[in-house]
């Protein structure tokens, strides 16, 4: 597997060079990863650097689940606000180093992430907005689909939101 | 308010066309070159920080009743992680 090292963006990363094939997510990280992690600060993204270029990213953000319209006998067993998930909106990797493992990698990083967040402040699981053709990806790791009437991201085509709870990462305490 | 010691001179080369749909601009809706450069360079400078609504990430989700029962079932009792998961985590890179 190639050696890859997962950190945070840094304000002085060259992402310019990084081709994903999507064109959305090249110019999500382009323009806007920056921007929304250090003016805006509503998100993070981790990238992937391999040799000293940026290989992949992924980006993330706390958000929370309300349940619609919840039985009240249902309702009794959660507690009475939103629960805290991380939020993967977004992960992409470079076409030219395809098939490397870097995805895997990043996700990785986002999990051992959640695993923190539960310790030190909260985190029920985490959710994905995968892209269409990422479900089956996504699904292998114990991610199932969730049916959003509110939250989604305008990414076209849409994304399926799927959910992985914080009990199915292997380490995280029960 | 911006008072004339606020202010600064500055300069720059554009191209013969901007120029002349610059002064055409002027002449056509009476207001000073200085007015029309600063408002574009204000509207342009905000328009760079703002995030369109497609690259937002909205920060609470809603889930349906049906989905929403099937995702309280996994959080009371989570599925074992996958071998897919676990050898992800035990992969250290």
């Amino acid at each position: 597997m190639t050696p890859v090292e997962i950190r945070p963006l840094e304000p002085g990363d060259d992402r310019s060079g990084l081709v994903s094939g999507d064109p959305d997510l090249d110019r999500f990280f382009r323009k806007y990863a920056g921007q929304n992690q250090f003016h805006h600060h509503v998100g993070t993204t981790y990238v992937a650097v391999v040799g000293g270029v940026l290989a992949g990213f992924a980006t993330v953000s706390g958000a929370s689940i309300h349940v619609d319209e919840m039985p009240e006998k249902t309702r009794r067993r959660l507690p009475r606000y939103p629960l805290p998930v991380l939020r993967l909106a977004r992960l992409g990797v470079d076409q030219r180093v395809r098939r490397q493992g870097i995805g895997r990698q990043l996700l990785r990083a986002v999990l051992l992430l959640a695993r923190e967040m539960a310790d030190r402040v909260g985190c029920v699981g985490v959710l994905v907005d995968a892209k269409p053709q990422a479900v089956e990806f996504y699904r292998q790791y114990g991610f199932a689909r969730l049916e959003v009437v509110e939250g989604l991201l305008g990414d076209r085509p849409p994304p399926v939101p799927m959910f992985l709870p914080i009990g199915s990462i292997p380490g995280s305490a029960q | 308010m911006t008072t004339p010691s606020d202010t600064v001179q500055i300069s720059a080369l554009i191209t013969a066309e901007t120029k002349a749909r610059l002064e055409a601009y002027v002449r056509e809706h009476g207001v000073k070159r200085s007015f029309l450069i600063e408002r574009a360079l204000q509207h342009h400078l905000a328009a760079l920080e703002e995030v369109p609504a497609d690259v937002v990430i909205p920060p609470a989700l809603v889930v349906n009743r049906t989905s929403g029962a099937e995702f309280i079932e996994r959080l009371m009792n989570p599925p074992p992680p996958t071998a897919a998961i676990r050898a992800l985590i035990d992969d250290a890179g």
